[in-house]
Parts: structure tokens; sequence; C-alpha cells
């Protein structure tokens, strides 16, 4: 057995306490520190290190730590909770729902279409039926003038969710 | 039976005062773990804090398989180990009188030069700590300082026993020729040295129990 296998022991031997090694494997030990002077050192220097280390004085905490912490945790949740996105994707279901009820009714009570002079250019284009407006994100025909319930909710509904998303990111 | 079993019932229902008691009984070890992780107090203060934070946003998570108190450790040492992947650590040196006027402040009864020579002397191990890689440095404070069993620290290291024991070992020898030096320089300043040694002339440090983010 060399002398590197004995480490683990000797990490245990330095705990200076009673039990610290089962019987069996303190006669062994002893029996090799006997006629092992590197190990005998090893065994000394582990000791030495571990009792200045029990001695380390301990600091006071920051006597206003405990304040701080419930300080933190009333304020705003963290990120980690707010990727709890099952819950959060149940509660605002029926909310999301909702809007879109509204959105239609409103929509078909709004009559026929104004000229829509404060229509972005790609939205009137889009309302106008123009191929190339073909993929406006739906999101921004939300709230302008003369777009009517039924082309918002068929422009909601034929929209991949990621659609709009990709299409913020990517501006400029 | 972990000793804070009711106390972390009550926080789990909603409890703040259990939270308060749970962070006031655990404090002074989870910050002096910190303390002896980074060296540093502003470092020490953020992570004790970082520590207590997680520990009850998550504490929904807590299943009892562990201790509350090792739970602690575990969350510290893995935040520790996140904030040094943030940033670089540079070896960090205390304003010793700061840290002896802090220490005057809050115990008021201990001020004087004894305090000073137990700062320093805490100073000192902390900064010998500070300089072993920082997995050696976790295994050996929680054992050698903080006196936990070595299953205890192979579960809050996420590592098995072997390497705990591995670990201790090789922290113990890089720790011994530097606490060596360290009673060389205690012993030289009691015959009359100190404060000749530039190296240790204070630097500006931010101040403890900072409001943080």
């Amino acid at each position: 057995m060399s002398c590197e296998e004995w480490q683990p022991l000797l990490v245990r031997a330095a705990d200076d306490r009673p039990g610290a090694l089962e019987a069996r494997d303190e006669a062994r030990l002893a029996a090799h520190l006997d006629r092992c002077d590197h190990c005998r050192a090893l065994l000394a220097e582990q000791q030495v290190v571990r009792r200045a280390l029990a001695a380390r004085p301990a600091a006071p905490a920051p006597p206003d730590l405990a304040a701080r912490v419930l300080a933190e945790l009333d304020g705003a949740p963290h990120w980690t909770e707010l990727l709890a996105w099952r819950t959060w994707t149940c509660r605002l279901a029926p909310v999301a729902a909702g809007l879109l009820a509204v959105a239609f009714i409103i929509g078909r009570g709004a009559g026929a279409p104004e000229p829509p002079a404060s229509v972005p250019e790609l939205a009137a284009a889009w309302v106008a039926g123009e191929p190339d407006a073909g993929d406006l994100p739906a999101f921004a025909l939300l709230g302008q003038d003369g777009v009517d319930g039924d082309r918002l909710l068929e422009a909601l509904l034929s929209t991949a969710p990621d659609e709009p998303l990709e299409r913020q990111e990517s501006a400029p | 039976m972990d000793p804070d079993q009711a106390l972390v019932a009550a926080a789990q229902a909603g409890d703040a005062e259990a939270v308060n008691a749970l962070v006031r009984r655990h404090q002074a070890r989870i910050f002096n773990f910190a303390l002896a992780l980074t060296a540093d107090g502003a470092d020490a203060d953020d992570l004790a804090q970082e520590t207590f934070v997680r520990a009850f946003r998550s504490l929904r998570r807590f299943r009892g398989e562990s201790s509350f108190r090792n739970w602690l450790y575990r969350i510290a040492a893995n935040a520790a180990r996140s904030r040094r992947g943030q940033r670089a650590r540079q070896a960090a040196v205390w304003d010793e009188r700061v840290e002896a006027d802090d220490l005057a402040e809050r115990h008021p009864a201990s001020a004087g030069s004894s305090v000073e020579q137990t700062v320093m002397h805490r100073q000192a191990l902390d900064r010998a700590l500070a300089s072993l890689p920082a997995r050696m440095r976790a295994a050996v404070v929680l054992r050698d300082v903080e006196g936990l069993e070595y299953r205890e620290i192979a579960a809050a290291l996420g590592v098995p026993v072997g390497t705990v024991m591995s670990r201790l070992f090789r922290a113990r020898r890089l720790l011994r020729p530097m606490l060596a030096e360290l009673r060389g320089q205690r012993d030289s300043a009691a015959s009359g040295a100190a404060g000749s040694d530039p190296s240790r002339a204070p630097v500006t440090r931010p101040a403890l129990g900072k409001a943080t983010s």
C-alpha cells in the first residue's frame, strides 16, 4: 500500500477525537506510522492546520442582514418566480380570451372603415389587402383607426405566436 | 430531527416572523462561511444576503432531506461559485482599522487592542484560505471552520465523500506553509515590529452593511 493510499485515513486521524477511525483502521494506520516518517509528518501537518482553522475567531454578522433579507424578499418578484410560466399562463388565459372577445365586439360595431389617414403605411396596405403586406403582425393593427373587427380577428388567429416578438427584436 | 423544522414549516406557510428568526439564527455562521470563502467583508455581506434570499425564494422546494443549516451552506457554496464565474476574483485586502472599528461599534465591551488582534488573526487566516483553489477552500472551511461531518460536506458540495477527503488533504497541505508564515509574522509583531510591514498598509474597502441592489 503506497503512502498516497493512506491519505483518507490521515485526514480522519487528524480529527483528534475518539472514534474518528474504526478500530481496525486505527491499528493499521498506527503500524504504518511506526515505520513511515513521511506519513507521520503528513499527519502532524494535517493536525496543525485543522487546529489553526478550528481556532479561527468568528466575525459578527452585519447587524442589518436580517432586515435587508426581509426587505429584498418583500420587493419585486425575482425572475425565477416569473419563470413559473405555467402559473402565469393559467392565470392569464381568461384575460386573453376576454380581450379577444372585447376586440371582436368593438370591431363589429365600428361600421364602415374611415380613410386610413393615421394608420401607418404597412397597416394601411394590409387593410387594403395588398399581397406584400400579408405578414403584418396582428398587434400592429390594435387601436388603429380604420381596422375593422373581422380583419383584426383574422390577423390574430392567423399569426404565429412568436411572430410579433421576432419582429420586435429584429427592428432597428 | 432538524431543530429548525417548526420554523421552516411556518416560513413555508408565509410567516415573515419565522423567516426573520431563521435568518437571525443562522446569519453568523453563513456570514462567517461567506467571509472565509471570499476574504472580503463587503463580498461576504452580499453573499450572505444572496444566500438567504435564494433560500427563502425556493423554500417551497426544501423537503428536509438535509438540515436547513446544511441546505443554507449548499446554497452559499453554489452562490459563491456562480459569483466566481461572473467576475475574476482579485485578492482582497481589508482595511483592518475599519473592521476593528466596526467590531468595536457592535461589541463596545470588547473594544481595544485584543479586538484588533482578533480581527487581524482572522483576516490572516481568511487570506490564506482565499489563496486556495475554490473547491478545496469550500471543503476545508466547512470541515475545519464550520465543523460539518464529511457526509454533510459531500451533500453540501454535491460530491462523493472520497472527493471531500481528497480536497481536505490537499487544502491542508497547501495551507501549512502559509500558516507557518503567519505565525512568523505574529511572532515578529509581538516583538515590536508591528506596523512596519508596508504590505499590511490599510486600503479602502466598501463599508459593511452597505445597501445592495
